[in-house]
């Protein structure tokens, strides 16, 4: 095997193992957490976080994204991470939406020139019998869905709901 | 107090209050606003809950049509159909469809109909992101979250019962009145919640990583208010820096009692 060859193949088996690119997503952790030494609750911890504790977001793996942080690397629980700079106040410099789709980066003034459905759509549409008859015909039988589902290994588990 | 003598109470009222003219009472008319109000405030059955849902649905397929991708719309609908067969109501005749526009956002329509954007699609990385997005839609319709809404905002008329499948349409054509509309009105942040917290349950019992969900409403969150993209999400929902949080609160002291779950790989628009 060539060398370029081994190294291209090196690279999609690290790909392969990780859910989100190897390069570091700036991230804020949102209120006080734990860094651990795996993906595990169990596992050692790295070290104790703050809120508001800055870092770089590189691999994502069950309920635990890994971090690097001025305290240390480690792998803490996604939800107490925020991804950008900006939040809910729209300045988008992060990697996730880079991925997501190809954009221009924005300032908090401006918007991307995509429209979308809007109120004004939805207060106005007309009921489209042609679209609804064809989306019903896209209707998957309980055995398709169950057929499917065991063929990416799915299997149905009893778990409650989390407020009951 | 049986329906009969309520009626018969409400129609007694409704004459005293408008029917009367000249001494004369119009009991046709006394008698239809007396079912209106019953009809107001008895359950809806399943049977009227699908129409409505169809016609709703069929309403927002109006702004804009379905994705052109029959093995796309196949498969979402067998990922949808087994979520779905995870909840209270699995035998309801659940329908899922991507519709083509750039927006980010979906619609979940009573009796089971629910639609993603393109756009919305387009940004789940994985199955169990999608598992995630269709979960927390299946809970609005289990719970009957947008029944509640057109109910409470006067959208729905008190039909109690659609007797054959042509007068079906056309009562539910006139029992909506506008239903697209109701997605341009939002829901309860509660309701909201709730389907984040019950969505990630249902992608869990399917098997899929619960935390999915998590991932999706951090691209949300990091996309933020000012892409035109997410307008009308954002202005329909509770920001997705408040869903984290509240997500958060209800997965951490329970993780763990969730599964790890798998994440397969989605199939991407226009695949061959």
């Amino acid at each position: 095997m060539s060398p370029r060859a081994l190294l291209s193949s090196v690279f999609l088996a690290l790909a392969a193992v990780t859910s989100a690119p190897a390069f570091g997503e700036p991230v804020t952790v949102e209120r006080d957490s734990t860094l651990y030494a795996k993906p595990d609750p169990s596992a050692p911890v790295v070290a104790k976080v703050k809120r508001g504790t800055t870092g770089d977001a590189t691999t994502r793996q069950g309920a635990y994204v890994n971090v690097k942080t001025p305290a240390g690397s480690g792998w803490i629980v996604s939800f107490d991470l925020r991804y950008g700079g900006g939040a809910d106040a729209g300045v988008d410099t992060s990697a996730i939406s880079r991925l997501a789709a190809p954009r221009q980066k924005l300032n908090v003034t401006s918007t991307i020139g995509v429209r979308g459905i809007e109120k004004e759509d939805l207060q106005k549409a007309q009921f489209d019998a042609q679209q609804i008859a064809q989306l019903e015909k896209y209707r998957a039988s309980d055995a398709a869905a169950k057929s499917a589902a065991a063929g990416q290994g799915l299997r149905a588990t009893e778990i409650k709901y989390l407020d009951k | 107090m049986t329906k009969i003598t309520a009626l018969l109470l409400l129609v007694a009222a409704a004459a005293a209050m408008g029917g009367c003219k000249s001494g004369q009472i119009n009991l046709e008319t006394a008698f239809a606003a007396g079912k209106d109000v019953i009809g107001a405030v008895k359950p809806m059955s399943e049977e009227d809950e699908i129409a409505v849902g169809r016609e709703v649905a069929g309403q927002t397929l109006g702004a804009a049509s379905l994705v052109r991708d029959a093995a796309l719309q196949a498969y979402v609908n067998r990922v949808g159909r087994w979520v779905a067969l995870q909840s209270e109501r699995p035998g309801l005749p659940w329908t899922f469809g991507v519709i083509d526009t750039p927006a980010v956002n979906a619609f979940a329509s009573p009796g089971g109909y629910i639609l993603i954007t393109r756009g919305l699609y387009q940004l789940l990385e994985n199955e169990a992101q999608l598992a995630g997005v269709l979960g927390h839609e299946i809970v609005h319709v289990v719970e009957k979250h947008h029944i509640d809404v057109m109910r409470k905002s006067g959208m729905l008329s008190g039909v109690t019962r659609i007797a054959q499948d042509r007068m079906k349409n056309n009562l539910a054509k006139n029992a909506v009145g506008g239903g697209a509309e109701v997605f341009a009105r939002g829901l309860d942040k509660s309701a909201e919640f709730e389907a984040d917290q019950r969505g990630v349950v249902l992608a869990a019992r399917a098997g899929y990583n619960p935390y999915a969900l998590v991932d999706v409403l951090q691209k949300l969150q990091a996309r933020g208010a000012n892409d035109a993209a997410l307008k009308l999400l954002f202005e329909t929902h509770p920001s997705p820096t408040e869903r984290l949080t509240k997500l958060g609160e209800t997965l951490a002291p329970k993780m763990s009692s969730l599964p790890s779950g798998r994440q397969p790989a989605i199939r991407r628009v226009g695949a061959k």
